[in-house]
């Protein structure tokens, strides 16, 4: 450990935080429809998207409506990506003739990037054609990313309603925040990153001649333009197999900071653009302070963890802090630390370092960052909508204790809204623990594990917990690309993305229809450190309930294994 | 599909039907679970 390393934690999220203000301002204006400056060029691109599909961007939507418009857009990407993915052999941009996938692969991979999660099975550079990687799974980071967000836009309208009647347009507002948010931040990103050495070509391959003579064909492709939505989308697929780590995707240290900035600075936006379309600005740099606390604990946790020597490498005189196994040299091991947490906070996916290496506390950190729920920050929509539950249940808990009916920025929250709170909450559980349980007995299930004892269950409990929190990132060691994990992972995606986006929008439509009361003296106030407070506790007291007993299988035992050198 | 015993190896096409007929019962049961919960 060392100042350097803890200034760049520092640094970096104090750096999303204050691109995030911005745009979450600007993001307001999208949300209430209001102009932008891009109107100009983008006002008759969105025109032309409503009269070719017959939309009025007018018409609200109750939330039934808005939830059959969310999900019917859904499956519908659905069945055309996995069409792509398994006929791919007899579409146009294949220069590497590549073959269609197998139909549970294709499965897996059409609801991983419909469900924003982008778990791979596969490697990209030597399993997908640049049809696939264009018009399949790019085009899916963008519009699972807008899906995502259009439910957070939905539940802000509740908020700001006085006995309204409706949620918005679902169409309307995954046109827009295509258009005026993922698409303009995009191509600046995209630029930048081309200028940081990322590659952006519909070569197939560059030659390379090695030292031993050998000639090798080294993958290329459109990758700046799929690496950057993947990061600022929360989507994590990555263009290579590596995913981050590979040189093209991420090449220096600039690249490496651009893409933990742009990974967050949607999620924190979302927050910002809640406050001011809510009028609720100070509540939401409560809840946004929570999300930036949670993840620097997160990172500072990991790295702590990855710069202490361990027992067994210290007894074999092994230079052995800081931990470097599965880590890039360019990075080192305080880049890789809030890399990982980062992007197991935010549900992105994307790692520049191999988290089956990290060391037990802190791959367990990064699974317990993935169970909070998709709020710390979460992913584009999914981490907002994620803490405002949150903070529903803490001013329950609040309104318990004192015995007063809870409101929350004007809405008195009822029996109903904590119902469906905590069905989005117990979704993730039962995912979680059900699949997991049930792959930790079977023996199909367990071929497929690099490691026995409480690694191997650490595989097992990642793979469940990355689906369900539509994160992607994996412990490498586990080959999910079998017709169990294959099927198993992708229900678990899907129960994870609609099990609980489905209940937000019924929170919603119960909210919308409410009148916005004036705060009285009995309210609890949001906007104060004693409320930040009380959700971080609600947050790690849920969390802790539900997964400690298998955190305490998979990664604690594994640490204290460790301490006793039987594990390095 | 040797290893999933519920889906036996029945060939690509009958592997893609089932896959289909999976993938719209997931977001078929979603829209239901979407109406029970307003019964709630």
């Amino acid at each position: 450990m060392n100042w350097q390393g803890w200034a760049e934690i520092a640094l970096t999220l104090g750096l999303a935080v204050a691109l995030g203000w911005p745009v979450g301002v600007y993001m307001a204006r999208v949300w209430e429809g209001r102009s932008t400056w891009l109107d100009p060029v983008l006002r008759p691109v969105e025109r032309l998207f409503y009269g070719a599909s017959g939309v009025d961007p007018t018409r609200s939507q109750g939330w039934l409506s808005y939830m059959g418009a969310f999900l019917a857009f859904n499956a519908a990407g659905f069945f055309v990506l996995y069409a792509i993915l398994r006929c791919q052999g007899l579409l146009p941009l294949n220069p590497l003739h590549f073959a269609g996938m197998s139909p549970h692969l294709a499965f897996n991979t059409a609801i991983s990037f419909v469900s924003n999660t982008n778990w791979q099975a596969y490697g990209g550079e030597s399993t997908l054609s640049n049809l696939s990687q264009m018009m399949g799974l790019t085009v899916q980071n963008f519009v699972s990313a807008a899906s995502g967000i259009a439910v957070a836009t939905a539940l802000a309208r509740a908020f700001a309603a006085n006995r309204g009647e409706g949620l918005g347009n679902f169409w309307a507002d995954l046109t827009r925040n295509t258009l005026y948010i993922l698409l303009p931040l995009s191509i600046v990103f995209s630029l930048v990153l081309v200028a940081t050495g990322v590659p952006q070509t519909l070569a197939a391959h560059v030659d390379a001649h090695t030292l031993e003579g050998a000639k090798q064909g080294i993958a290329l492709g459109p990758v700046a333009s799929q690496e950057i939505i993947k990061q600022l989308g929360t989507n994590g697929g990555g263009f290579f197999n590596a995913n981050s780590a590979h040189p093209f995707e991420n090449p220096n240290a600039w690249s490496n900071l651009l893409e933990i900035v742009a990974m967050l600075v949607i999620p924190f936006a979302c927050v910002v653009a809640f406050g001011k379309v809510v009028g609720a600005r100070k509540e939401a740099r409560v809840l946004l302070a929570a999300m930036v606390i949670l993840v620097g604990a997160g990172a500072a946790s990991i790295y702590a963890a990855e710069t202490r020597a361990t027992p067994a490498l210290v007894h074999a005189h092994v230079a052995a802090a800081p931990n470097m196994e599965g880590k890039e040299v360019r990075f080192g091991a305080a880049s890789s630390s809030v890399f990982a947490a980062v992007t197991t906070g935010v549900s992105d996916g994307a790692v520049n370092a191999a988290h089956e290496s990290l060391t037990p506390i802190a791959g367990g950190v990064t699974m317990f960052l993935m169970q909070l729920g998709e709020l710390a920050p979460g992913g584009v929509g999914s981490g907002l909508y994620g803490m405002i539950h949150m903070a529903l249940l803490s001013v329950f808990v609040a309104g318990l204790m004192v015995g007063r009916t809870p409101e929350y920025l004007g809405k008195k929250i009822e029996a109903r809204e904590i119902k469906y709170v905590m069905l989005s909450a117990l979704i993730m559980t039962l995912a979680i623990l059900g699949f997991a349980a049930v792959a930790a007995v079977y023996p199909a299930a367990l071929k497929s594990l690099s490691a026995s004892g409480a690694h191997g269950f650490s595989e097992i409990f990642y793979a469940y917990t990355s689906g369900t929190a539509n994160n992607g990132s994996a412990f490498g060691g586990l080959n999910a690309n079998t017709p169990w994990w294959n099927t198993t992972i992708g229900l678990a995606m899907w129960a994870g993305r609609y099990g609980y986006a489905i209940p937000v929008l019924a929170v919603a439509g119960s909210l919308v229809a409410k009148p916005k009361l004036a705060p009285t003296a009995g309210t609890l106030p949001a906007g104060t450190l004693q409320f930040m407070g009380l959700v971080i506790g609600v947050i790690l007291i849920l969390g802790g309930l539900q997964f400690f007993p298998a955190l305490a299988l998979g990664p604690i035992v594994e640490h204290f294994q460790m301490l006793q050198s039987l594990a390095h | 599909m040797s290893d999933f015993p519920p889906l036996k190896t029945r060939g690509a096409v009958m592997d893609d039907l089932i896959y289909i007929i999976l993938g719209a019962a997931c977001f078929v049961g979603m829209g239901l679970y979407g109406r029970l919960l307003r019964a709630l």
